[in-house]
C-alpha cells in the first residue's frame, strides 16, 4: 500500500466508525413531545413457537396504537421495543440484556415458551417488571408475572370436567422429550386429587411415523378417555392412528394446539369427540352478554379479525391482557418497577380477554380454574363443549 | 395371538416399509458410487412438500403432479451429483459421507425457508378408510408403500442384473478405473444412480406423506432409519434391504408393545450396534 492509498483507507475507516458511533448514540428526546414510555417485547417471531409469536406481535400493534390514540399514559406515548427471540433461550437472554441495558425499558413482555421464560427470569430479578406469556412457567420472583391458566390448573380442570361427565379412567400419551415427561409428572400429581385413575401411560418419539401400537395398548386398557399432551405435527400422527384404529373414546389434546389453522388441517382425521381445554376468549362468540369478559373479547377479536383477516388463537389474548394491565398500572403509579408490582398485586376482579384477574402477593398469575373452559373441535372449528 | 400383537405388526410394517423405501435409494447409490447418501431422507421430504405445493397451490391432479415431483427430485439428485459429489469424487468415503451430510443440512434449511416450520398435510390419495381384518386395522397407505418398495426393488434388480446398463453400473461400482478402460462412461453412470435415487425418494415421499404429516426436518430421522436398514441388509442385496427395513420397523413396534414405548428408539440402534459388532468379528 502506498502512502496515499493508506491515508484514504484510514480516513474511510474513521468515517465508518464515526457513523456507527453516531447511530449507536442515544437519540435525544423529540422536541416538544414528551418522552415515550418504552416497553420491551421479547417474542417468538420465528422458531417452533412462531404461530404464537405472530399473534403476540399483531396484538401488541393493536393495543399500543389504541393506547396512544387515547392519549397514551398520562400524556406520554407508549413505545414498543421489540426483539425476536427465535423460540430459543439463548436469544431470549441476549434480547433481555439489550432491553434492560441499552433500551432501558420499563417492562418486558413476551416469552410464551417456558424455556425462554426460565432463561430470562434471573436477569430481571431486580426489575424491570416482566410479564411471561407462558402458562407452563411458574413465576419465581417478585418482579415476574405470568399469563394464562397454569398447566397444572388446566389439567385439574380437565379431570374435573371428565369426572362430572361420569368418566373416571384416563389413559395418557406423551412425547418422550422433556415436555412430555413434565406433563406426565404433573398429571400424576393432580389426577388423584381429582378422583380419577390413570390406567396407563405411553410415550412416543415426536418424529415417529406410526403410534398405533401405543394407542392399541391404551385402548385395550379400556379407559373412558385418552389424553395426549403434545403440540403440533406429532398430534397429527397420533390422530391419524386414532382414526385408523377407529377408536371412539373421547380424545383430549393440550391447549398448546389452539391454533385455528392447525386445527383446520386436522379436520379429515379428527376423533368423534375431540376436546381441548382453553381460556374463555376462545369461545368469545358464545359468551353470554352479561359475562364480564364478553365486551372486551368482542372488541378485541373483531378488531383482530378485521385487521389481519384471521381468528386469533390462545396467544393473542395473553399479550392483550398483559399490556393493558401494565398500562393501567403505569397510569396510576408511574413507571417505577416496585410501584407497578405493588399495584398489580392489588388488582382484583379485572376482566380481561383471557379471564378475570385476581392477583395477590403470592399469586402473580391471577387466573385459575374458574377461567378455564372446555372446547370441542367439530369439523376443524372450535365450539364450547357440552 | 392377541390384537395387540397383530396391530403392532401392522404398525411395524407401516413404519418398516417407509424405512425400506429409503433403504432402496441408499443402497442403489452406494452400490454404484460407493457414496453413503445421508440426504436420501431429504429427497422424501422434498418430494412430499413439492407434491403439497403442486396439488394445493397449483391444483394439479394427482398423476401429473406425481410425475412432476419425480422429475424434480430426480433433477435434485442429478444436481447433487454434479455440484457436490463429482467435484470430490476422488475423496475418501468419510469425506463423501460428510459431503452428503452437508447436502442434507442445506436441503433442510431450504425446505424450512420455502415451506416454513409448520407441519403440512397431504390429503389421502386413496380413501381414508382403514382395511379391517378382524380386530386389526390396516391403513391403506401401508399396502401402497409396501408394494412400492417391492416393485422398485424388482425393477432395480432387473435393471442391475438383466441389462447391459446394469452391468455397466455394477462394473463402475466394482472398479471405476477398469470400467473407464472398457469404455463405460463412469460419470454418466454415477449421475444416473443419484438421479434414480432422487426419483425413488421423491415418489416414496409422496406415498408416505398422507401417513405422517410433513415437516421440513422429518428427513433426518427417516434418512437415518433407512440407512440402518440398508446396512442391516448388507447394502448390496436388493431384497435384503426391504426385509431389513421391515424387520427394523417390526422390531421397534414390538418392543413398544411388549417392553416399553420408552425403549422403542433404542431398539434400532441396539440392532445396528449388535450387527456391526458381529460383522467386524466375522470379517477379521
Amino acid at each position: 500500500m502506498n502512502g496515499r492509498v493508506r491515508k484514504w483507507f484510514v480516513a474511510t475507516w474513521l468515517l465508518a466508525v464515526a457513523v456507527l458511533v453516531g447511530c449507536a448514540a442515544p437519540k435525544a428526546p423529540g422536541a416538544g413531545g414528551k418522552d415515550p414510555i418504552r416497553i420491551g417485547l421479547l417474542v417468538e417471531e420465528t422458531g417452533q413457537f412462531a404461530a404464537y409469536g405472530e399473534e403476540y406481535i399483531n396484538t401488541a400493534k393493536i393495543v399500543i396504537e389504541d393506547i396512544n390514540k387515547a392519549g397514551g399514559i398520562s400524556g406520554r406515548p407508549l413505545e414498543a421495543v421489540y426483539y425476536n427471540n427465535e423460540s430459543n433461550p439463548e436469544k431470549a437472554i441476549t434480547g433481555a440484556q439489550k432491553l434492560i441495558r441499552d433500551d432501558k425499558v420499563v417492562a418486558v413482555v413476551g416469552m410464551g415458551l417456558v424455556a425462554n421464560s426460565n432463561a430470562v427470569a434471573p436477569l430481571v430479578k431486580e426489575g424491570p417488571v416482566t410479564y411471561s406469556l407462558s402458562g407452563a412457567y411458574v413465576p419465581g420472583h417478585k418482579s415476574i408475572f405470568a399469563a394464562s391458566v397454569s398447566v397444572p390448573d388446566m389439567q385439574l380442570f380437565i379431570m374435573d370436567w371428565l369426572k362430572k361427565r361420569g368418566m373416571s379412567k384416563l389413559a395418557l400419551l406423551t412425547p418422550n422429550d422433556a415436555s412430555g415427561q413434565a406433563a406426565e409428572a404433573g398429571l400424576k400429581q393432580v389426577i388423584g386429587k381429582a378422583g380419577l385413575t390413570l390406567v396407563g401411560a405411553e410415550s412416543f418419539n415426536p418424529n415417529d411415523v406410526d403410534v398405533t401400537t401405543q394407542l392399541t395398548r391404551l385402548r385395550d386398557l379400556k379407559p373412558d378417555a385418552i389424553m395426549c399432551w403434545v403440540v403440533g405435527k406429532p398430534l397429527g400422527v397420533v390422530l391419524k392412528g386414532y382414526n385408523q384404529l377407529g377408536i371412539q373414546l373421547p380424545f383430549v389434546a393440550s391447549h398448546g394446539n389452539l391454533s385455528h389453522t392447525f386445527l383446520d388441517s386436522l379436520k379429515d382425521i379428527q376423533p368423534k369427540t375431540f376436546l381441548i381445554p382453553a381460556t374463555k376468549d376462545l369461545a368469545w362468540r358464545e359468551l353470554p352478554e352479561n359475562d364480564p369478559q364478553a365486551k372486551v373479547n368482542k372488541e378485541y377479536h373483531e378488531k383482530y379479525l378485521q385487521r389481519y383477516g384471521k381468528e386469533v388463537g390462545l396467544g393473542g389474548g395473553t399479550m392483550y391482557d398483559a399490556l393493558y394491565l401494565l398500562a393501567d398500572a403505569m397510569k396510576k403509579v408511574g413507571t417505577d418497577s416496585s410501584k407497578i408490582i405493588a399495584h398489580l398485586e392489588g388488582v382484583r376482579g379485572w376482566a380481561g380477554v383471557s379471564g378475570v384477574y385476581n392477583f395477590s402477593a403470592d399469586d402473580h398469575r391471577g387466573l385459575g380454574l374458574k377461567d378455564a373452559i372446555m372446547m370441542q373441535v367439530v369439523g376443524g372449528k372450535l365450539t364450547l363443549a357440552k | 395371538m392377541s390384537t395387540l400383537f397383530w396391530q403392532a405388526m401392522v404398525g411395524g410394517i407401516t413404519a418398516g416399509s417407509i424405512y425400506a423405501a429409503v433403504a432402496v435409494g441408499v443402497s442403489l447409490v452406494y452400490n454404484v458410487s460407493r457414496v453413503l447418501n445421508l440426504a436420501q431422507g431429504e429427497f422424501l421430504v422434498l418430494g412430499a412438500l413439492c407434491m403439497i405445493t403442486l396439488t394445493q397451490v397449483f391444483s394439479l391432479p394427482f398423476w401429473p403432479a406425481f410425475i412432476l415431483v419425480m422429475l424434480l427430485t430426480g433433477g435434485l439428485g442429478l444436481a447433487m451429483e454434479q455440484l457436490a459429489i463429482q467435484p470430490a469424487h476422488r475423496a475418501s468415503i468419510p469425506v463423501l459421507l460428510l459431503i452428503t451430510l452437508a447436502v442434507s443440512i442445506t436441503l433442510r434449511g431450504v425446505a424450512m425457508i420455502v415451506w416454513g416450520k409448520d407441519p403440512l398435510a397431504l390429503p389421502a390419495y386413496i380413501p381414508n378408510q382403514a382395511i379391517v381384518l378382524g380386530q386389526v386395522r390396516i391403513p391403506p397407505e401401508t399396502v401402497v408403500v409396501g408394494a412400492f418398495a417391492v416393485a422398485v426393488t424388482c425393477l432395480l434388480w432387473l435393471l442391475l442384473d438383466r441389462t447391459p446398463l446394469g452391468k455397466a453400473m455394477r462394473a463402475v461400482a466394482e472398479n471405476p478405473d477398469a470400467a473407464t478402460l472398457t469404455g463405460i462412461n463412469v460419470r454418466a453412470v454415477r449421475r444416473l444412480s443419484l438421479a434414480l435415487s432422487g426419483v425413488i425418494g421423491g415418489a416414496a415421499g409422496v406415498l408416505v406423506a398422507p401417513l405422517t404429516f410433513v415437516v421440513f426436518d422429518a428427513g433426518l430421522l427417516l434418512g437415518l432409519k433407512g440407512f440402518v436398514a440398508a446396512m442391516l441388509g448388507g447394502m448390496g442385496q436388493a431384497f435384503a434391504g426391504i426385509a431389513a427395513g421391515l424387520v427394523l420397523g417390526v422390531a421397534e413396534s414390538l418392543s413398544a408393545a411388549y417392553i416399553s414405548s420408552q425403549f422403542k428408539e433404542a431398539t434400532t440402534f441396539v440392532i445396528l450396534l449388535g450387527l456391526l459388532l458381529v460383522r467386524s468379528r466375522y470379517s477379521q
